[in-house]
Formats: C-alpha cells, structure tokens, sequence
C-alpha cells in the first residue's frame, strides 16, 4: 500500500517537473500569447518593418534588398549592462567592415536612445556608428517572435529576448541567435562569420 | 525498492529547488520602502530629519547613488512636499563596491538595506496643520547575473506642525 503510494506520488512529481521545463523556462524563453510565439527561424523570410532612427528618420528593413546582407539586433534597452556592452562592441564592426549593414532596435525612445548613445561614446571609442530604431509599441519586436512577457504591464512593456539576425539579400534569416542564457551575446567574430557563410 | 522511490523523490525535490532557485535569481525584488520622521510633530521654524529606509532581499543589491559604472542607473530620491516647506540636503549612504559576472567594470551598489537621510525645513510663518511628504525612490535593482528595468517605489509620512 505504501510502496503504490509513493510510486504514485513520485511519478505526479516527475510529471510536475517535466511540465515545468517544457515552458522553456531554462532556456530563458517563455512562451508568449503574442502575434507570433516563436522567434522566427533560419530561413524563414525576415518580416519587413519601416522603424525611425534617432533623428526621426524612417529606416525600412527592404531598402537593402539585392544589394547587401542585414544584421538585425533586437536589445532590451538602455537600462541593460550587457546590451550596453554588446553594442559598444559593435561600433568595431561596422567600423573596421564598411561594408555591413547593421540596425538595433529597441522600446526606447528617441530621447533615452540619444542619452543611451551619448553613455556609450564617452568611452572615447567612437560614436555609435549605426541605427538606432525605436519600437515602442514593439511591433516589430512581437511579428519577430521576441516579445519577453515578463514585463507585460509595466513601463517596459514589450522588451524583446535579446537577438542578433543576420538576414541575406533575399531578406531571409541565414542566421540568427535568440538568447538563452542572459550574460551571453554573439561575438563580432561570430557575425562575421555568419556574413561570409552568405557568400 | 523503497531506496528506489525514496531516490525518485529526492531527485524530483531538488529539481525544483534548482528551477525555484534560478527562477528568483532571473525575478525582480521586491523592495520594501519605509519613510520614518524623527518626529511626527515639530514647531514652525524648525526642522524634521527624515529616513527613507529601503530593505533590500537578499541575493539582490541596488545600484548605489554613485554607481562608479557610466551604464548603471544611479538610486535617487524625489521628495515631494507642499509650499512653502522645504528640503533639505539629501544625504545618500556610502556605496559597497562589488564586482559582477554582468559587467566587466566595479559597481557601487546597496545591499540588505540602505538609509537616505534628509531635513524638512518647517518655514516660521507657516500655520498649525497636519502635511503629507511624500518620497519617490527611483532604482535599478540586480541580481548576482542580471539586472531589471527601473523601477520607482513610494513612501508617504505625515506630520504637524503645532505650538
């Protein structure tokens, strides 16, 4: 009686932990009721946007269509150590490879975006050397399945899961890292790398 | 047979523990907020000290007043109080300076609980009443890997002002 008991107990707590896990939880990724649930994938067609920059100026993912490759990174914001770092980072890579297209994108506005870059630059490494855009209403940031609901209903609402797109002249997604543990981001090295596997 | 299922427990239990565990570590604080008046009555002319007092959960820390760091939000207090009282200097605590697996640069922060001081100056002319002061702190708290959006809390205090 007692050994059938615990055989059951056990095997509720087993199932009580499976269902745990398959949140993905340890992934760091929650699934969402958003417009998408997924993050979109390698080889899926990348969801065109027009977002503006800093200056108010709009900037549209299929501008670049036929002509180059798209680094895409969507970063939580200006509050964020690890993305303040990450794309302090990135000003080596468009700089040291003229050639590359790269927009960030972001809840913030185009106010905290500017102080954001001005934080960035004082480091004496140069300015920000790319795109800012801002997507306050994170629609794009939702259509590309990143929508972390974690702060659903507060101020920041609609921050994405950190992500670095590469997105080939077709405008597909060749290549693409979705974070799963929050301290770790894709290296310069790691894009590069991804660009010349486009060729 | 009874090793076995007490095995399958024991293992299921810690399991939890561990996703419990991770999950608080990836979970904002709760930060308690308490605004205490050395009196809750003074005279016109004179002046209240004040202690916003901010109770820290273990495991997480505030980013102090004095950062170090240029990316890090600084805690600050907002003090709202009617005309014509006024504040006096805020007094922020000394900062802990810590070294964390997000950054690569040392941080100030608080830890477990920090004390903001400040004065009300009760201006000779005002008339015998009853005043609310309110605090707003505005932070950014961190765990040990992470850090969260900022964040304001309120605390509120009431005094008079009498004969």
């Amino acid at each position: 009686m007692w050994l059938r008991t615990s055989f059951g107990v056990g095997l509720v707590l087993i199932a009580l932990v499976h269902a745990t896990l398959s949140q993905s939880y340890t992934r760091g990724i929650t699934v969402v009721d958003a417009e998408r649930t997924e993050p979109i994938r390698n080889g899926e067609e990348a969801p065109d946007f027009t977002l503006e920059d800093i200056q108010g100026n709009s900037v549209t993912l299929s501008s670049a269509r036929g002509k180059t490759a798209t680094v895409l990174v969507f970063y939580r914001g200006y509050w964020c150590p690890f993305c303040a770092r990450q794309l302090s980072e990135l000003r080596s890579l468009t700089r040291d490879q003229g050639q590359i297209r790269l927009l960030a994108i972001s809840v913030d506005d185009h106010a905290t975006s500017k102080k954001f870059i001005e934080k960035i630059s004082s480091d004496g490494n140069g300015s920000v050397n790319f795109p800012m855009l801002s997507d306050p209403d994170h629609k794009v940031i939702d259509r590309y399945g990143l929508h972390d609901p974690a702060y659903d209903g507060s101020k920041f609402d609609g921050i994405p899961h950190p992500a670095v797109y590469v997105i080939d002249k077709e405008g597909r997604v060749a290549w693409s890292k979705v974070e799963s543990d929050y301290k770790i981001r894709p290296s310069n090295a790691d894009i590069l790398a991804a660009i010349a596997g486009l060729n | 047979m009874k090793l076995v299922v007490s095995m399958i427990l024991l293992s299921n239990a810690l399991l939890f523990c561990n996703q419990s565990l991770v999950h608080a570590q990836t979970t904002p604080p709760k930060i308690g907020t308490r605004l205490i008046l050395a009196k809750d009555k003074a005279q016109a002319g004179r002046l209240i000290s004040a202690s916003l007092i901010v109770d820290i959960p273990a495991g997480y820390h505030l980013n102090a007043h004095d950062p170090i760091s240029r990316f890090a939000l600084p805690t600050k207090i907002e003090v709202q109080i009617p005309d014509p009282y006024k504040v006096a200097p805020i007094s922020y605590p000394r900062a802990v300076v810590r070294k964390f697996s997000f950054t690569d640069e040392r941080l100030g922060v608080y830890e477990r609980q920090a004390v903001i001081r400040f004065g009300l100056r009760i201006p000779g002319s005002v008339q015998l009443r009853t005043t609310t002061v309110k605090v707003i702190l505005n932070y950014q708290s961190c765990s040990n890997e992470v850090c969260f959006p900022p964040k304001k809390e309120e605390a509120t205090a009431v005094f008079q002002v009498g004969k």
